[in-house]
């Protein structure tokens, strides 16, 4: 199943763009989707539909898999 | 009745004056607000600017569950959360939490777990400008 996979903070700049599209049908496998096409380190957490969630995550159809590197609000 | 939980996140100014009109009430004796502003040094480095992203939505979210487990753990009666986004200079205020309580003990306790929680789990990300170059914070 096609997914948009959100990208944001240093792994938006770096893939120069805020979003890709991978196959998947895991948020795990979604990851592992954008990792051939992006280097992505392991502190980078999965949010689906904007909660935070494990790989082994179902995804459904229209879900949005984002991709949260570690944050330093405040 | 307005709600007893405010959470914002953009790029506009941060009132304390705001905060503390949505949190004071009659039944709380007690207001903490803490303001967090940009300091100009940051792990040896000398620090120009720093710049603020977000992925909002989620932001929000993670702002009411964290309202949520202070007024769980700690009796908070209202909460104000804010934080910016975009560029912001020394001394700017980029986040602004506060917690009212019918007793000071819980106002603080519960304004400390705001501010920690969003540090922990909140999306936003910043990019700090030095006098060459800038880095991304927490880059991991």
């Amino acid at each position: 199943m096609k997914v948009t996979v959100r990208l944001f903070g240093f792994l938006a700049e770096e893939a120069g763009r805020p979003e890709l599209t991978v196959e998947a049908g895991t948020a795990g496998e979604a990851l592992e989707a954008v990792k051939v096409r992006l280097p992505v380190p392991k502190s980078v957490r999965i949010a689906v539909n904007e909660e935070y969630a494990a790989s082994k995550t179902p995804l459904r159809r229209g879900d949005v898999v984002s991709l949260i590197p570690p944050v330093a609000g405040g | 009745m307005p709600s007893n939980v405010t959470v914002l996140v953009n790029r506009q100014a941060l009132s304390p004056v705001a905060a503390l009109r949505a949190v004071t009430r009659p039944d709380c004796g007690g207001v903490c607000v803490f303001l967090g502003t940009v300091r100009d040094r940051n792990e040896g480095r000398r620090v120009r600017k720093i710049r603020y992203s977000a992925f909002e939505a989620m932001v929000l979210r993670t702002f009411r569950a964290i309202a949520r487990e202070a007024r769980m753990k700690f009796g908070v009666r209202a909460v104000y959360m804010a934080h910016r986004t975009g560029m912001l200079r020394l001394k700017e205020a980029s986040v602004l939490v506060a917690a009212s309580a019918p007793h000071r003990a819980e106002a603080f306790a519960g304004c400390r777990h705001l501010i920690e929680r969003v540090k922990k789990i909140s999306p936003i990300w910043k990019e700090e400008f030095h006098d060459r170059g800038k880095r991304w914070v927490n880059r991991g």
